[in-house]
């Protein structure tokens, strides 16, 4: 297992693809923001002061598109399923090792490819950016809303990795994963459903819409329940789990044709 | 337990929803040999390359690898090669070679020293997608070196490589015999490419072993055959059985062996058998696998 994962994230680092996604992902928004700065600056009256984008400005901005995590999202798949369609997998699984080492050991460094293109695409637009027109009115408040979106991103993360998993070449893989998050909605409001139907009448000490990370995203600090943050706590735990248990299932005995 | 034999399969069956794509096979490869796997296209020859190395689970049958039960251990002394090589085209042969290593085993003297070997050490440092197939087959021979295997499984090695490409890569299949005493499994569809390194032949139709020979037999039965038809085929046929290798085809029996169509018509008058027809044939070494495999 060690030597597995010293193959994947050796891979990883000198995988063009991380680079240039993870490239993408921080200076695309800190160019955009650097450039309305300047527009602004070169807008505004001599005698004024430039309003300059904040951190928590240019976050938000980028938080609005949709396709703003695809990206992440595409460069999770191809890890997960780069070496079963260049039949690298072949020649490594011939060789004696354990396809459920070899799951295991990719699952993580896909995994940790994926969490850190969105924790840098977060954090360092953001912090750059505050140089110039601060952080945010609150930072404490902005941080703990940042907080709830990487929550939201781990949770979105394990299930758009067991689907890569599932496809056997990349073009799939990178479809079944980007779908995921949206495809994850039917089953997230039939959930809803049930559990209202189940408790007509009665009075329920949760929503169940507590247990989608889509909601997480309108905590507030001091008004968040003990009980949100079990629910939340259930939702990672249960898409972590469900990715690692159910993809090892489906992998262990997975004939590589 | 024979401590010669490298790979025993025991009745090794595959199934593929209904289709039953290997029947139980009963393979024997014996240290320092090269055995020659042939067969038709879809006859089941890339299928028991798989169960052999673990890539597919076996719907019924065993395995046995150094005469042991411990196949994972026992896999990492097998390089394979099976259907395309699997590199990364974006690295250099040498930088392929070193990340395999990180699996493998094996320094940079060791990779270096594999690259010249395969006759690859002036194209070290170009990147594999632009390396030929010819090229891309002598890396992927050269990964599956690393760690010094003592077993070597090829599936159809030189599929798509050009004439000179296929007689560079033969030589160096028997290199790797003699210089590095490993045993090879080679797959083809194709006899030319494998009789002229292969000691050992296990010829594979539609998913079943119906032959399994050391090539110096199969050549003591190469030479002739006499075909003839006889009213009482029975009584024949155990006349002829001390002359050679006998068999009934429709209504045509054929012998396989040295003694000329005189002889034979002479053993069969001696025991008052009645015969017409009778006609002799030379049997080149690929009609016995014609043979075996139209069948």
């Amino acid at each position: 297992m060690k030597k597995l994962l010293r193959f994947h994230f050796h891979n990883l680092f000198r995988s063009s693809s991380f680079y240039a996604i993870l490239g993408i992902m921080v200076l695309g928004p800190l160019l955009i923001g650097l450039l309305t700065d300047l527009s602004i600056a070169v807008s505004t009256q001599p005698d004024a002061t430039p309003y300059l984008l904040s951190g928590e400005d240019v976050y938000n901005m980028f938080k609005l598109y949709a396709t703003y995590p695809i990206l992440a999202f595409i460069e999770l798949a191809l890890v997960a399923n780069e070496d079963f369609s260049s039949d690298v997998a072949k020649t490594v699984l011939g060789r004696g090792y354990r396809k459920s080492d070899f799951f295991f050991s990719k699952w993580i460094v896909a995994f940790s490819s994926y969490l850190t293109i969105m924790l840098l695409a977060r954090l360092v637009p953001t912090l750059l950016l505050s140089l110039g027109g601060g952080l945010a009115y609150d930072p404490g408040e902005f941080f703990y809303g940042m907080a709830w979106d990487f929550a939201g991103d781990v949770v979105n993360g394990a299930f758009a990795l067991f689907f890569a998993f599932l496809a056997r070449k990349s073009a799939s893989s990178i479809i079944l994963a980007i779908a995921c998050p949206i495809g994850l909605l039917i089953p997230a409001e039939l959930f809803e459903l049930t559990i209202r139907l189940l408790t007509i009448g009665r009075d329920l000490p949760f929503y169940p819409v507590d247990f989608l990370p889509l909601s997480w995203t309108s905590f507030n600090p001091g008004f968040v329940s003990i009980l949100q943050y079990v629910c939340a706590g259930v939702s990672i735990a249960f898409s972590l789990a469900f990715s690692l248990v159910i993809g090892w299932l489906c992998a262990r005995k997975r004939d590589l044709k | 337990m024979d401590q010669d034999i490298v790979i025993q399969t025991d009745h090794l069956s595959k199934a593929f929803g209904h289709k039953l794509a290997l029947k139980d096979l009963c393979l024997t490869l014996r240290k320092g040999d090269i055995y020659g796997f042939i067969g038709k296209n879809g006859s089941g020859k890339t299928t028991a390359m798989k169960l052999i190395l673990g890539l597919l689970e076996p719907t019924s049958g065993s395995i046995r690898l150094f005469g042991g039960d411990d196949l994972l251990a026992s896999r990492a002394k097998i390089g394979s090669l099976i259907e395309s090589p699997g590199l990364f085209k974006n690295c250099t042969g040498k930088e392929n070679m070193r990340r395999f290593a990180l699996l493998f085993g094996g320094d940079d003297k060791e990779i270096d020293d594999l690259l010249d070997f395969v006759g690859l050490s002036e194209a070290r440092d170009k990147k594999v997608r632009a390396y030929s197939l010819g090229m891309k087959q002598r890396l992927g021979v050269a990964v599956a070196l690393l760690g010094n295997p003592e077993v070597l499984v090829l599936d159809e090695p030189m599929n798509g490589v050009d004439p000179a490409g296929i007689k560079d890569l033969r030589d160096l299949f028997v290199k790797i015999s003699r210089e590095k005493g490993v045993s090879l499994l080679v797959s083809s569809h194709n006899l030319d490419e494998l009789a002229k390194m292969a000691t050992v032949y296990g010829i594979l139709v539609d998913g079943a072993l119906v032959a399994e020979e050391r090539k110096e037999d199969i050549l003591g039965r190469c030479g002739k055959a006499v075909s003839l038809v006889s009213e009482t085929p029975g009584k024949a046929l155990e006349a002829l059985a001390p002359m050679g290798r006998a068999s009934l085809e429709g209504n045509e029996i054929r012998l396989e062996t040295s003694h000329s169509s005189g002889e034979v018509a002479e053993a069969l008058v001696k025991e008052g058998i009645p015969f017409s027809s009778i006609r002799e044939e030379t049997i080149g070494f690929e009609d016995f696998f014609i043979e075996r495999m139209g069948r």
